[in-house]
């Protein structure tokens, strides 16, 4: 079996000042598996997903336990603001988020071949050499996922990458993402699209400031667990 | 198996890191400053026979001096225009009325001085020495220009070592004047003559690093 990791968090809590984004936190995801992040907005999602990174000022313990050794971690950001006379292309924007090298010297020579293979699978070789900026919501999003993926990620954490995402570009995702699962990576997806999840994931974890609720989704996602959270009577 | 620990962000380290660079920064450029400005203070840097004009020279001194540096370029003219002949003292005061050789109310307060020409012209060089003699040493220094060119034997027109200005002023404030015979930057700066450097505004530029 590849390498993978599981993750283990325990009682991770978060605040922005007086405001309590994320309150004790307890979350186990398994080496080969689809973990499917829900919860409503502002429920700490993203925040969740930056503590794993190691990018909040988190109390808390995050512990995790590569099956070899220490892998290579992927991250797609749910969005990103770039200026629009940034003169940064396709390439260079790769090149910035996968290597220590300055990217005005163009890709290292060691991830050419699979920047051109990963560009290729994500239909964006042809646009290489288009600025960042003149991408489409789609393309930018294609472009995130494919930095991600270089070098190949044995931990893959994505922050609703569909959300501008046509169909087949939502299908090469996911074929890709198979592809990491079966190879023993570890996949932390926040996702929106409750029925998606429900076929892709091997577990789901509603959060909502704390754990909602955390297991199967065939037996967690029951009709009184989801409206519970995502109904405007929440509450009632 | 590997077990990591994800620690929380942490702004020790960056803090750290941001006052190492500012003191670096700092640094640096405290040092190029300081050996930038060492550079252009050595650019200006006079001899020990030298004075300069604007920091060595006070009120009345200088007001001869700025005199002097433009009659110069007169004298040199008129040289010329008398058929390569020295201007009297008594030309340059009367017959063209030039400051500082015209006695007129300023040459009284600035010290009255008293001008001599000394000429020693000889074959093709043509050397003409001005002294000024003040005669009230707390108003104003004795003054000495000191003019030399050459003339080749096809005619053409010299000037002299310093092409730009082809001639020395020189300044001191107690009176002892070699022999008129002999006088030269060699015979001058035994006897206690400076000689006055005025800095022209690409010296002052290049002083306050602008060239």
């Amino acid at each position: 079996m590849a390498n993978g990791v599981n993750i283990k968090v325990e009682n991770l809590s978060l605040s922005f000042g007086k405001n309590e984004v994320l309150q004790n936190i307890n979350f186990e995801a398994k080496a080969g598996e689809i973990h499917c992040v829900i919860g409503p907005n502002g429920g700490g999602k993203t925040t969740f997903a930056k503590s794993l990174l190691g990018q909040t000022y988190h109390n808390g313990k995050i512990t995790f336990e590569w099956i070899e050794k220490r892998g290579i971690v992927g991250y797609v950001p749910q969005i990103i603001n770039i200026d629009k006379t940034l003169p940064v292309n396709v390439l260079d924007f790769i090149a910035l988020c996968i290597q220590k090298r300055p990217a005005f010297l163009g890709v290292d020579k060691k991830f050419k071949k699979q920047v051109d293979e990963t560009l290729d699978k994500l239909e964006m070789k042809n646009k290489s050499k288009y600025l960042f900026s003149e991408l489409s919501g789609g393309e930018r999003q294609r472009v995130l996922f494919a930095q991600a993926l270089i070098p190949n990620p044995q931990l893959l954490i994505l922050d609703e990458p569909m959300n501008s995402v046509d169909k087949s570009g939502a299908e090469v995702f996911s074929r890709i993402i198979d592809g990491l699962k079966q190879n023993g990576a570890t996949v932390i997806w926040i996702h929106h699209d409750l029925e998606q999840v429900q076929k892709i994931a091997d577990k789901v974890s509603c959060i909502n400031k704390t754990v909602v609720f955390s297991g199967e989704p065939k037996s967690v996602m029951n009709e009184k667990n989801l409206l519970k959270i995502f109904s405007s009577r929440q509450g009632e | 198996m590997e077990t990591v620990i994800i620690q929380p962000k942490r702004q020790k380290f960056e803090i750290l890191f941001m006052l190492i660079s500012i003191v670096a920064i700092v640094g640096v450029a405290s040092g190029l400053i300081a050996i930038s400005k060492i550079q252009k203070e050595e650019s200006v840097k006079l001899k020990s026979y030298q004075i300069d004009a604007f920091l060595d020279l006070e009120g009345n001194d200088q007001g001869i001096f700025t005199d002097l540096h433009a009659a110069v370029r007169v004298i040199e003219a008129l040289h010329i225009e008398y058929g390569e002949r020295w201007p009297t003292v008594s030309e340059l005061s009367t017959t063209e009325q030039l400051s500082p050789f015209v006695e007129d109310l300023v040459w009284k307060e600035r010290g009255k001085h008293k001008w001599t020409l000394f000429n020693q012209d000889q074959g093709n060089v043509h050397r003409a020495i001005y002294v000024g003699k003040s005669f009230d040493e707390n108003a104003a220094g004795n003054f000495l220009i000191l003019s030399e060119h050459f003339h080749t034997i096809d005619g053409s027109y010299y000037k002299g070592v310093n092409k730009e200005f082809p001639f020395s002023i020189w300044y001191s404030k107690k009176w002892e004047l070699p022999n008129s015979s002999n006088i030269s930057d060699g015979t001058l700066i035994p006897s206690g003559w400076k000689e006055i450097i005025a800095r022209t505004g690409y010296d002052e530029l290049k002083r306050l690093g602008r060239q």
